[in-house]
């Protein structure tokens, strides 16, 4: 009977709780731009309840039907309220305008970051937003301000040196970042040997690094996710965009192509190093042929096909060049290296609690290398190409719930080494071209879901398989004279590799201000960058996983502790952080440039583990007049590969210590000045620990791996930047009065000095070996290497 | 490189390098027609003084070393040159390209077989066993089929005229594997009338494999090494003149000894540069550095005309 009396009243309230409760949803968008604004908050007062729009600006709450008062906010948008009478089912359209009064204009130009209230909000742990608009009075490097720069600066990131390409998150290497652009991965992220990103600023709107484990969604790499998103154009109005610096310029142009239907966004930048220098050069007759130069260009079109459909087309183009040449020596060398990539992306909304993302995209990289030395002919090339899709769906069941789920496929080409070598009418044997091909497929869910008011939970589970795939070639590599070899027809599946990769991470709000946060995942990664070098370079070599080389696999733990004070000023966290990997890659000990010729690069690939460990702390002022950073990082990262050294040790990317401070101060509405110091460890290197003399000549014997540690790495940038008045006065005819009017054109000027006290920094170490082994002049040392010394540089920006 | 060697600086920094171990480094060859030479020192430290003397003493005495065919075991006879034969000093003076009175200061030792029936034979594997400081090392090479060169020519640069490069035609083998060291001197004489060159120069890149041309003919040039430490202007430098009569020596090698010396070779030309992977040269003889080496050379005349 009790039983009885139970399920009465609960089926009562059941009934009940479906007749009141109806489904809230609706879209925050930009009053003139209608692009959708993510960490909106939408919040009812009556109700206590708060969420915030995701990345389409939608946002969903289940509650009672009633009346009630509604507000919409966001940080430098003016406040949204109106009062509702919601008694069915409501989708609401909520237009945003931007903030035009100087106060907010100022903070617009201050602030760090605009989503106040997540880094305690959000259940994902280790997570980097930045928005570009944020970093553009920092610093710049000879007159450029760089996303992954800035990235670097946070704890947990780090550069292995300046002119070392890539980013290295918590003691992982640079193959395994995935780095998307508008959902197409970027292979190489870097210009000029890393002194640059491919980003150009002002085609980018934000990016977000994700490096506590990434959620279900994405997989292929073990360290962290990079997204970037492209702007998308104006689609009320055009906007022209650009900077003039001392090395490179940039252009940006965007606007409606059908006004409130559609929109374009291009991007150009190149840089004419080679042009400034080539007076200086040509006084040097060893240099006078050498030349150097890269661009970026970004197209993004965005098409409101209705009101539930909207397609993006994304493109990028970048390209390095460098060219030598010298007739006197009747040489030539030429070495061009790039991206490329477009990606398409539909999204529908089946309503407003179910959309989707259906997406394909073509990435690719090369690096190409030829010269010419009198009848000699080599060129030199490798490179991946990718060609994928994706289908990804996000429903809303209900306030507590928000499910991802979907699947990704990519088919990736490789080419790991092609060679063809002629002298006149003689072709050398320079092995059969290569073309490794691999298919990646996983099928992924997802759920953010809250517990309760305090507890939030996103759980996810994700299954990746992997087959490669002939036509293929095994060298299997015998005693001298008696190789074999294995071949593949096309199609025939030659390894297959699967793993499931659960996630997890939580958060659990400590009141208003603080919380903790905790994670785990699980991460397969198919595809391996190999280096023979000791710095990151763009002749690296991609490889996929084979029948000989196992898929990368790691997971992760981390915990951190994140509090804001002062109504959000301050932001702080603590995070701890263990990570395993399996599987790395590296060339064997006595492997040659020239090994893979006639064989396979697997061949000389041997695998081994490693695992990194860590604590990062940051403290962040987000607002006001002084604005920035603090952070630092003690960790530890180390391999173990059993036919290198028998005993751990450390890895290219171990740091002990890594101390940033990053801080902006708007001195009044026309000038702001920024600092960035960065102070970290050393970074180890191989160097020979003893020599000998062999056949007369000097013969170095090298110490344990990465045993040797460089001086501690420091720096000091300064930047000013100037703006002209934002605004002009006019006196209205009707009534005289005096209002302000936004001018149609502004600019502003950086000014910046990078490595202010001239810090000869090391690059790299060597033994340096002098003179006849048997003369009196015979010398050797042990010399460090330094690039950049002070380097001031000026940048105009414009726009209008 | 060039554009990071434009912009970077360099100085000097000490900082620690742990790992150094004290090995044996053990240096040996034996030629065709030619008597089996074992040198023996040690590693040093990076940070070890190298002072002339300190180099030139590092090849050490005390050692008991056999060389066997096989069939027939001789011990070399150790030589120092604190006890060299009359008249003697000066030869090695001139072999090792430093003045007599240095060679007088110090103590060079050398493990030389001196049994005229005991030449290196082509076919033949060489055994060789080292006794020191109470460790035995032991290693075995083997002399292959010498490979000459087909032809050689003097070629003169169009804008340096009476100055050239010398160019070679190499038919390699069809078994793969095979592998090559190019040595040179010049045969003309001085206006003292000594020999210009006293010994044989390896070129640039001296090493070489038929990883790219196996079984092809192949042709190659090389620069003229000597020049770089003559006394004359750059724009001549790296050429012959015409005139200079080249002994060339054109020397076969096992596998894996061109490997170790091709390492040498890499780690000369990279010059420590972070570019490159770190690649110790590993030889042939367990427990020690260096390598014993067999080797079959061939010699060819050219005249620069």
């Amino acid at each position: 009977m009790r039983n009885s009396t139970f399920l009465f009243f609960f089926f009562l309230f059941q009934l009940s709780f479906a007749q009141d409760s109806i489904i809230f949803s609706g879209k925050v968008l930009e009053h003139h731009s209608q692009q959708p604004l993510d960490f909106a908050t939408v919040s009812i007062k009556e109700l206590n309840q708060l969420v915030y729009t995701d990345e389409n600006g939608a946002f969903s709450m289940v509650i009672p039907s009633g009346k009630y008062h509604v507000t919409v906010q966001l940080i430098d948008y003016e406040d949204y309220s109106v009062t509702i009478h919601l008694k069915t089912a409501e989708t609401q359209l909520f237009y945003l305008k931007k903030v035009i009064n100087e106060e907010s204009q100022q903070l617009d130009e201050v602030k760090v970051s605009a989503k106040r209230g997540q880094n305690i909000e959000s259940s994902k742990i280790g997570v980097i937003e930045l928005e570009v608009k944020d970093i553009k009075t920092l610093p710049s490097f000879m007159g450029e301000v760089d996303i992954i720069k800035t990235v670097q600066s946070l704890p947990g990131v780090s550069s292995v040196s300046e002119g070392s390409q890539g980013f290295y998150v918590r003691g992982g290497g640079p193959d395994q970042n995935l780095v998307l652009l508008d959902g197409a991965q970027i292979y190489n992220a870097s210009h000029l040997f890393g002194f640059f990103s491919v980003f150009n600023v002002d085609a980018i709107s934000s990016m977000s690094l994700s490096k506590g484990g990434m959620t279900a969604d994405y997989g292929g790499r073990i360290s962290s996710l990079m997204e970037i998103k492209m702007r998308e154009g104006d689609m009320k109005r055009y906007h022209v965009n650009g900077g003039i610096g001392l090395i490179s310029s940039r252009l940006e142009v965007d606007g409606p192509i059908q006004k409130d239907k559609s929109s374009f966004m291009v991007a150009a930048r190149r840089t004419y190093i080679d042009v400034l220098m080539k007076p200086f050069l040509s006084k040097k007759p060893a240099l006078s042929g050498l030349g150097y130069y890269f661009y970026d260009l970004n197209f993004k079109f965005n098409f409101r096909l209705s009101s539930k459909d909207r397609l993006f087309i994304s493109s990028y183009l970048g390209k390095d060049n460098f060219k030598y040449s010298s007739a006197d020596d009747g040489m030539s060398v030429s070495m061009p290296w790039g991206n490329q990539m477009a990606s398409i992306r539909w999204n529908h909304l089946f309503s407003q609690k179910h959309f989707m993302n259906v997406t394909g995209f073509y990435t690719g990289y090369d690096i190409n290398f030829s010269s010419k030395v009198d009848n000699y002919d080599i060129t030199m090339g490798t490179g991946i190409r990718d060609a994928g899709g994706r289908i990804d769906f996000t429903w809303l069941p209900n306030i507590r719930h928000r499910i991802r789920y979907g699947v990704d496929y990519v088919f990736h080409r490789f080419t790991p080494a092609t060679v063809e070598a002629y002298q006149e009418d003689v072709s050398f044997d320079t092995g059969k071209q290569q073309r490794l091909n691999a298919h990646e497929s996983a099928v992924f869910i997802a759920d953010d879901w809250d517990i309760t008011e305090k507890w939030r939970l996103n759980i996810g589970l994700r299954y990746s398989m992997y087959q490669f795939v002939g036509p293929f070639d095994r060298y299997e590599k015998g005693p001298v004279n008696s190789d074999s070899v294995t071949h593949y027809s096309k199609g025939d599946l030659i390894a297959f590799h699967n793993g499931w990769e659960p996630r997890i991470s939580t958060r659990i709000l400590l009141g208003k201000n603080s919380s903790i946060k905790a994670g785990f995942s699980v991460n397969y990664q198919y595809v391996h960058l190999a280096s023979l070098t000791s710095v990151a370079f763009p002749s690296d070599l991609w490889v996929p996983s084979t029948e000989k080389i196992k898929p990368q696999s790691g997971w992760q733990a981390t915990a951190g502790y994140f509090k804001d004070f002062f109504g959000g000023k301050y932001e702080t966290s603590v995070e701890i952080y263990y990570k395993h990997m399996y599987n790395l890659v590296e060339f064997a000990n006595g492997s040659m440039p020239t090994d893979n010729v006639n064989d396979n690069v697997d061949n000389q690939l041997i695998n081994g583990k490693g695992w990194s460990y860590g604590a990062e702390f940051f403290i962040k002022k987000v607002t006001g007049k002084l604005t920035g950073w603090i952070g630092y990082t003690w960790a530890k990262s180390e391999r173990m590969f059993p036919e290198i050294q028998a005993t751990p040790f450390p890895s290219k990317y171990d740091r002990r210590h890594d101390l940033n401070l990053v801080l902006n101060y708007k001195i009044s509405d026309r000038w702001t000045v920024s600092a960035n110091f960065v102070y970290a460890t050393g970074n180890t290197l191989t160097m020979p620990s003893s020599w000998y003399i062999y056949n007369q000549e000097v013969v170095m014997e090298y110490g344990g791996r990465n045993s040797t540690r460089m001086p501690d790495y420091h720096r000091l940038d300064l930047s000013a930047t100037w703006f002209d008045k934002p605004y002009r006065k006019k006196t209205k005819i009707v009534d005289g009065e005096e209002v302000k009017v936004l001018k149609k054109i502004r600019h502003n000027v950086n000014f910046s000095v990078y490595n202010v006290y001239n810090r000869a920094n090391p690059y790299f170490l060597y033994l340096s070996v002098k003179g006849d082994l048997t003369s009196d002049k015979f010398a050797m040392s042990v010399k460090q290497v330094s690039l950049f010394p002070i380097l001031p540089s000026v940048t105009w920006n414009f726009e209008f | 490189m060039l554009l990071l060697a434009a912009v970077s600086c360099s100085k000097p920094v000490k900082v620690a390098i742990p790992g150094y171990e004290e090995k044996v480094v053990i240096e040996g060859l034996i030629e065709t027609d030619g008597f089996p030479l074992v040198l023996i020192s040690k590693n040093k430290n990076v940070y070890a003084p190298v002072s002339q003397a300190e180099i030139l003493g590092s090849y050490l005495s005390g050692a008991t070393v056999w060389v066997s065919d096989g069939t027939t075991t001789i011990q070399l006879t150790e030589i120092c040159t604190d006890n060299l034969p009359a008249g003697m000093d000066t030869t090695v003076a001139n072999f090792l390209g430093i003045p007599l009175e240095v060679l007088n200061q110090t103590t060079i030792c050398a493990y030389v077989g001196l049994d005229p029936n005991f030449k290196g034979e082509v076919g033949k594997t060489y055994t060789l066993k080292v006794d020191f400081e109470g460790k035995t090392y032991q290693a075995a090479s083997k002399i292959l089929d010498p490979i000459p060169l087909l032809s050689s020519y003097w070629k003169e640069e169009t804008d340096l005229p009476d100055y050239g490069f010398s160019h070679h035609f190499l038919q390699d083998p069809p078994q793969k594997n095979n592998a090559y060291l190019f040595e040179v001197k010049r045969l003309n004489v001085d206006s003292t009338g000594q020999p210009k060159d006293k010994r044989y120069y390896k070129t640039f890149t001296p090493y070489i494999d038929d990883e790219f041309f196996n079984g092809k003919t192949f042709e190659f040039f090389y620069e003229n090494p000597m020049s770089y430490d003559e006394e004359i202007p750059d724009a001549y430098k790296g050429y012959y003149k015409r005139g200079d009569t080249l002994e060339i020596k054109f020397s076969n090698y096992e596998y894996n000894v061109f490997r170790f010396l091709y390492a040498i070779s890499l780690q000369k030309m990279s010059g420590g540069s972070p570019f490159t992977l770190p690649t110790n040269a590993v030889g042939n003889i367990p427990g020690a550095l260096g390598a014993w080496i067999a080797f079959s050379p061939t010699y060819s005349t050219l005249v620069c005309q």
